[in-house]
């Protein structure tokens, strides 16, 4: 890594009033398998991000090149795209002061330290454990990946701090194949440390789920109660919130919740936290990614809106402080968005949901819910596991519908029950819901 | 050390390690991306990115290591080859042609040489004449693309791509009584300049406007089962969703789409024919494949008949079928996996006014607006999301409905095809492309207008 307070120094030397280094060095490695080992990855990868300000106009430009003169020419095409761009009104300055907050968990050395037939043990596993879970399914498909990442930051107004995290991911599909019927299924599992990791189990899990929707039978139109498995909730959280949660879009009259801080947007039910500083969670880091600390922050506090998430250039704009919320690639400008969305869980399992719901739908897994409009509050997604409920019992397994209902009325007045198991994806962490009044189409 | 000298360093090394097959890929990338939101400047970035992927096959295992530091091609040929040393593979890679060639895309104008300021101009002006009565909110975003790529093999390949991309798109959130109603777009083209100098942006941009407005004063359409007139915008969108995925020769191989072991069988409707092509107007340019394959067009569905699947080296030795050219890597970092360059409907007979004259009640849906999609190939669900569109009473079109989703089965979908439009439009995006395992790579689609007997509207 080059020095990057030397790298600010340069830009202000050439002609920047305000300079900004981002470095990112990402070292992984992924083995791919299908029902057996396939291939594998080792990939090592290091840039910059440089942002700058003459007076207030600001440019970014990312470069992935070590070379020192490829660096520096980057700090210079920078410079020369800010002289040439209109003044931004709104830009007041980089963080006047760069720092860490107290995050624990975020790096394991065990994991970081793992080889590669240490991936290739955890990616045999997994593929064991499909076969251990049924004798009629085979995996299919599956990845494991090993990620570190340092990240280092500097300014015009403050010395460089650094952070380094490591990832840990792996999915694995299994098929299940039976009088010429055939589906199949997908488990995965995103964690800081290989210890959290059960690669055996997730395989097993794939293995005994996917036979369970052979003959899925077509979901019947309607208006429905339905139980959303936690990954399906994480990502309609994600999906639905993170937008309209961000302050840029606030300013911008992009969000649906503007104004409503204060007011009461969902079920009472429902508390949500930016957990950006529990360093268990792939979401969270100690400096967000212009350098401001990172902290844990309640949005919806029993169904009241309570903040939104901040860089520094929105929250100069509404006067107030960053919520340590920046993200970025290299060459993109930072901007705000939720760390980690955390669902606070209920009193539920999952049975007593089922019990609970009676008749209606437990939907396991859909694809499409990125498509829902979180402008409009339109939430929607196409089902491609479920299960019938009848009598408060899973009865039947079912597919190919697609339910729709507005967000705020589903995690409002019809939020029935909130489950007290979380599960963590990337950038969300949530337990089942059980909802009424879904539209079921298809 | 030149990154051309580290290619060659590579393969070199690898050859000498003893591996019964090695490629090593350079690639130049740089990305110019305006970004214009409420008639100021919000962004204006400059990505540039060179690196190197090194693969190698050895005893049946492929090993892969990436690396943007020529001074470490050692240890990263080092990293391959341990990589492929620790697997216990049975892999076996399709033999191909030694092609040399070095290949560029057309153009006038180089578009990296317009000044910051003309680019920034044309964005700006763009964005300010869309913000019309009823908007509350705009964004334009300009993105310029050149990717090179060259792609040298133990096996005697040389093949060099260079590529231009340039587009606009814009999105206005208009507001009426409480609701909000979005509606994105955007155009692009493999081109220089020329294709952002000769356009008419400001009226592009209107237009958005205008719908965007027509759109939030509009219904959602009833959640339901409708017979459909799909726009080509869309119909690219639900080929490469609900079929292309499922036609990949890796997903075939492995077992887990549902088209495997059924070439030969009538999988659509007669009037159903589809193909993959690398160079067809208004798509993205693949004239060779990251492997070093020519890319030449595949017909993989010849009147519901399903005749081929898309292949890469891998692939292609597993299902005993020719590489079709259609390895394709997101970048340096990535080994190459079967992608869908082009894949497009081929037209048929029928004008519009002929498609839609005896839908009694059914829906026009459109791609204008539309936000992409997604299938499971593993139960051949797919879904995709649709721009405001049209209900169709009585053969004619009626009012305007807001955007929503579609869903469907992919084999009833194409079974369900009517008719087939004799237009054709393929297009592509420098803003977005398809995403699998991780890699994002640009693709084109469309084909003609098509009348669907069923289809699922999720309605709202």
């Amino acid at each position: 890594m080059l020095d990057l307070e030397n790298l600010v120094s340069k830009a202000e030397v050439l002609g920047a009033s305000e300079a900004e280094v981002y470095f990112r060095r990402v070292k992984s490695i992924i083995v791919r398998f299908t029902d057996k080992l396939e291939s594998m990855i080792v990939n090592s990868t290091s840039g910059y991000g440089l942002r700058v300000a003459v007076g207030r106009r600001v440019a970014v430009v990312g470069v992935e090149d070590v070379d020192k003169a490829s660096v520096e020419d980057a700090i210079r095409s920078a410079i020369s795209i800010a002289k040439a761009t209109p003044e931004d009104d709104r830009w007041v300055s980089l963080p006047r002061s760069i720092s860490k907050s107290s995050v624990e968990d975020c790096f394991c050395s065990k994991t970081a330290s793992m080889g590669l037939e240490d991936a290739v043990e955890v990616a045999s596993e997994a593929i064991q454990g499909v076969y251990e879970g049924s004798s009629i399914s085979k995996p299919v498909r599956g990845g494991f990946e090993i990620g570190v990442r340092e990240v280092s930051i500097a300014n015009s107004y403050s010395r460089a701090i650094s952070r380094i995290e490591t990832i840990v991911d792996l999915y694995v599909t299994a098929k299940a194949e039976k009088n010429s019927g055939s589906v199949t299924f997908t488990r995965f599992k995103i964690a800081r440390s290989v210890s959290e990791l059960n690669a055996r189990l997730l395989g097993f899990e794939a293995g005994v789920e996917a036979p369970r929707f052979l003959g899925a039978k077509r979901m019947e139109e309607g208006v429905a109660k339905i139980i959303l498995h936690p990954e399906v909730v994480c990502s309609i959280l994600d999906v639905m919130l993170s937008q309209p949660l961000s302050a840029e879009a606030v300013q911008k009259g992009r969000s649906p919740l503007a104004g409503r801080i204060g007011q009461s947007i969902l079920s009472d039910k429902v508390t949500i936290v930016d957990e950006g500083a529990v360093g268990r969670w792939v979401g969270a880091r100690s400096f967000d990614d212009e350098g401001v600390a990172t902290r844990n922050n309640i949005i919806v506090d029993r169904g009241v809106l309570r903040s939104f998430v901040y860089d520094t250039y929105t929250a100069y704009i509404d006067g107030r402080e960053s919520t340590g919320n920046a993200w970025r690639s290299l060459s993109s400008t930072p901007r705000p968005s939720p760390n980690m969305l955390v669902l606070k869980p209920g009193d539920s399992t999952i049975d007593e949901m089922i019990r609970e719901v009676g008749e209606g739908y437990y939907i396991v897994s859909t694809i499409g819910e990125w498509l829902s409009n979180p402008i409009s509050g339109l939430m929607q997604a196409t089902v491609t596991h479920a299960y019938r409920i009848r009598g408060g019992e899973l009865v039947e397994p079912v597919q190919g519908a697609v339910i729709t209902a507005d967000f705020y009325e589903a995690f409002g007045r019809n939020l029935l029950l909130v489950g007290r198991d979380q599960v963590a994806l990337r950038s969300s962490v949530a337990p089942a819901v059980a909802l009424d009044s879904v539209r079921v189409s298809g | 050390m030149d990154w051309i000298d580290a290619v060659y360093r590579a393969l070199d090394k690898a050859s000498k390690a003893g591996v019964s097959y090695a490629d090593a890929r350079y690639q130049e990338y740089v990305y110019e991306y305006i970004l214009v939101e409420n008639g100021s400047l919000k962004e204006y970035s400059r990505t540039v990115r060179r690196g190197l992927g090194l693969r190698v096959l050895l005893d049946g295992s492929i090993g892969f290591a990436s690396t943007n530091d020529p001074i470490r091609i050692d240890e990263t040929v080092q990293y391959a080859i341990s990589a492929a040393r620790c697997m216990k593979g049975d892999v076996e890679l399709s033999s191909k042609n030694p092609i040399r060639v070095r290949v560029r895309s057309g153009f006038s104008i180089n578009p990296l040489d317009p000044t910051p300021e003309d680019k920034v101009s044309i964005v700006l002006s763009a964005n300010r004449e869309s913000m019309i009565e009823g908007v509350k909110s705009t964004s334009t975003r300009l993105g310029i693309q050149y990717d090179r790529r060259l792609t040298v093999s133990t096996d005697g390949c040389e093949v060099e791509v260079g590529c231009f991309l340039v587009g606009l798109g814009h999105m206005s959130v208009a507001y009426e009584a409480g609701r909000l109603e979005r509606v994105y777009d955007s155009k692009s083209r493999v081109s220089g300049w020329e294709f952002i100098s000769s356009m008419d942006w400001c009226d592009y941009t209107r237009s958005i406007s205008r719908l965007a407005i027509e759109s939030v004063k509009a219904r959602t359409p009833r959640a339901g089962l409708y017979k459909a007139i799909v726009d080509p915008e869309l119909i690219g969108l639900v080929i490469h969703e609900a079929f292309g995925h499922a036609v990949e020769g890796d997903l075939v191989a492995s077992g887990s789409s549902i088209l495997a072991g059924r070439l030969g069988e009538t999988i659509a409707s007669p009037y159903v024919s589809i193909v993959d092509d690398g160079l067809i107007e208004g798509g993205y340019y693949v004239p060779y494949d990251d492997e070093g394959v020519e890319k030449k067009p595949v017909t993989v569905v010849d009147n519901g008949v399903l005749k081929g699947f898309l292949t890469h080296l891998a692939s292609a030795s597993k299902l005993k079928l020719d590489p079709t050219g259609n390895g394709r890597a997101q970048d340096f970092h990535s080994q190459p996996i079967v992608r869908q360059t082009n894949l497009y409907m081929k037209p048929g007979d029928y004008s519009f006014d002929e498609l839609i004259e005896d839908v009694d009640e059914g829906i026009y849906v459109k791609g204008m607006g539309a936000g992409g999609g997604q299938v499971d190939p593993g139960t051949g669900s797919f879904t995709f999301s649709v721009g405001p569109s049209y209900m169709i009473r009585k053969g004619e079109l009626a009012e305007l409905v807001r955007g929503t989703v579609v869903s469907g089965l992919i084999l009833e979908t194409l079974k369900g095809v009517e008719a087939v439009g004799c237009d054709l439009s393929v297009e592509t995006s420098v803003f977005g492309g398809c995403g699998k395992d991780g890699q994002m790579v640009r693709v084109g689609g469309g084909g003609p207008h098509v009348k669907i007997k069923q289809i699922s509207v999720g309605g709202g």
